[in-house]
């Protein structure tokens, strides 16, 4: 019988989709840059999901299923509304990229991250928002969701390979944008890495730790 | 492994992607290493961190309504939007109650009405004193007889008699039905009116009043909710009416007691269905009810 079998249909999918309803929400919060983007795409997602139910194999992962339609879904509408993505500081080196290239570096500076306390949430979404939509996704998906990079690969529908470097750069990138906002807030002073034997020339150490002291002053 | 491999590869390590074997040789590295370590340290604690600030996030409250309704307004989807509302899915609470599919489409439709009976519940009013079977009543409603023992199972009824049992002790907590205080008549004929021809469960008389009278129920099910004094207790009346065919086999008649309420469901014509609730026993409700059905 027809209805029945759509029936059965509805109800798998309050039962297996639905109470995804939170998490995914948390994914497209931080995939879009703003609330009400987020809402539009969690429902454009369960939209589709809801069309395309017949397709999911009960028994599978039904949250990884449905972040592949919405990151999908949000990775396409970038793409249309902007071919090329405005990122373009991948290789111009800024002000502080020598402690983000240097790991060590940035280690002596603060050996345990605790910057990050005191860096306030909102600060955290705009350096994700900053990173380019593919390498957003990949962080994304594998620091808030904890999918495994082969779950990431089947949702992005890329090779692990691909994902690896995307999360490699993506969070080298977050990384670099924390620190540049820590360093200019004062939350973060260059210093440590100043008196290493490592430091970079003193003039322009002096300077940034100039600057920095002033920012956290004012602040 | 030298530092170079540790700290390129420090990522896929951190997030357990690394194989037993490959985990020992970093952490073998790792131990002899100051340097990694504290990378290692610093990226943990980082990530951690990010994690952290990030999960403070919640779906507001509006987004799970307005997807149900989104979902509503697919046409395919409609269904699947008023069993949610039933499954309390849409953030009401109510428990799952029918497990079959069969027994789900009754669910959806008694779902609203059932939601709709439940919103108000008040304090049982303290003192009430029990009905007393000889209420004069004077005109007979309907022919049906209530007859417990020769009741053939109407496996639809049986379904929804629970759930019709709820929504009227719902209805009963809830103070007077707003709506239509003291015109019998008038309630009468709107009842008549939309109802295709439901008659009132009591005539008025010397012993009965009426205290107030609602029109309820949403989807498919119609009620109208009713409440008496009669000879000085509250009784609660409640009249659903079901969609054609649902009541054609056998007679129907069930009992539940709850919470010191006495809850009689009978079947008082082919497709209505009237619940009493009050404080009184069974006897006493049934005495009324064949008072009221005995022409």
């Amino acid at each position: 019988m027809l209805g029945r079998k759509k029936k059965e249909k509805e109800k798998r999918f309050a039962e297996e989709a639905l109470p995804h309803m939170d998490t995914l929400y948390r994914g497209a919060f931080y995939l879009t840059k703003r609330e009400a983007e987020a809402d539009d795409l969690v429902q454009e997602t369960y939209l589709k999901a809801f069309k395309k139910f017949d397709s999911f194999q009960a028994g599978t992962n039904c949250k990884a299923w449905l972040y592949r339609i919405m990151t999908n879904t949000f990775l396409n509408s970038k793409r249309k509304s902007k071919r090329v993505d405005s990122f373009v500081d991948n290789n111009s080196p800024g002000d502080y990229e020598a402690y983000i290239r240097n790991p060590t570096k940035l280690t002596r500076m603060d050996p345990e991250a605790t910057f990050l306390h005191r860096t306030l949430s909102p600060a955290v979404k705009e350096a994700l928002d900053s990173l380019p939509p593919d390498f957003r996704a990949a962080v994304i998906l594998c620091d808030l969701q904890e999918f495994t990079y082969k779950e990431v690969a089947e949702i992005l529908g890329c090779p692990t390979g691909t994902v690896m470097s995307r999360i490699y750069r993506g969070r080298n990138l977050l990384k670099k944008k924390l620190v540049e906002h820590a360093i200019e807030s004062g939350l973060l002073i260059p210093q440590a890495a100043e008196e290493s034997k490592n430091a970079p020339a003193s003039l322009e150490g002096y300077r940034m730790k100039r600057n920095s002291l002033g920012g956290g002053q004012s602040a | 492994m030298n530092c170079r491999d540790v700290q390129r590869e420090l990522y896929p390590y951190m997030d357990g992607e690394f194989e037993v074997e490959e985990a020992v040789q970093l952490e073998a590295h790792v131990e002899g290493c100051e340097e990694c370590r504290q990378v290692l340290i610093f990226e943990k604690n980082l990530f951690s961190g990010i994690r952290e600030k990030l999960n403070v996030c919640e779906a507001p409250a509006h987004l799970r309504s307005q997807i149900l309704n989104a979902l509503e307004n697919e046409e395919q989807a409609s269904l699947l939007v008023r069993l949610l509302r039933w499954t309390g899915m849409d953030g009401q609470a109510v428990q799952w109650q029918f497990a079959s599919a069969f027994s789900l489409s009754f669910a959806v439709v008694l779902g609203g009405y059932w939601l709709n009976a439940q919103q108000t519940g008040q304090e049982i009013k303290p003192e009430v004193r029990p009905v007393t079977a000889s209420v004069s009543i004077p005109l007979p409603v309907t022919g049906m007889t209530p007859d417990p023992q020769n009741n053939a199972p109407n496996p639809v009824l049986s379904l929804v008699s629970g759930d019709l049992t709820t929504s009227a002790i719902g209805a009963h907590l809830n103070t007077s039905p707003q709506g239509y205080e003291e015109n019998h008549e008038r309630v009468w004929e709107l009842a008549r009116s939309q109802f295709l021809g439901m008659e009132p469960p009591f005539r008025e008389s010397s012993g009965s009043r009426l205290l107030g009278a609602r029109l309820g129920g949403r989807g498919l099910v119609s009620s109208v909710i009713y409440e008496y004094d009669i000879d000085g207790s509250r009784v609660t009346a409640v009249q659903s009416v079901l969609p054609r065919g649902w009541g054609r086999q056998g007679r129907f008649y069930n009992v539940e007691q709850r919470d010191g309420l006495t809850v009689v469901t009978f079947q008082q014509s082919e497709n209505v269905l009237t619940s009493l609730v009050s404080s009184a026993t069974e006897d006493t409700l049934r005495g009324l009810i064949e008072l009221n059905t005995v022409r």
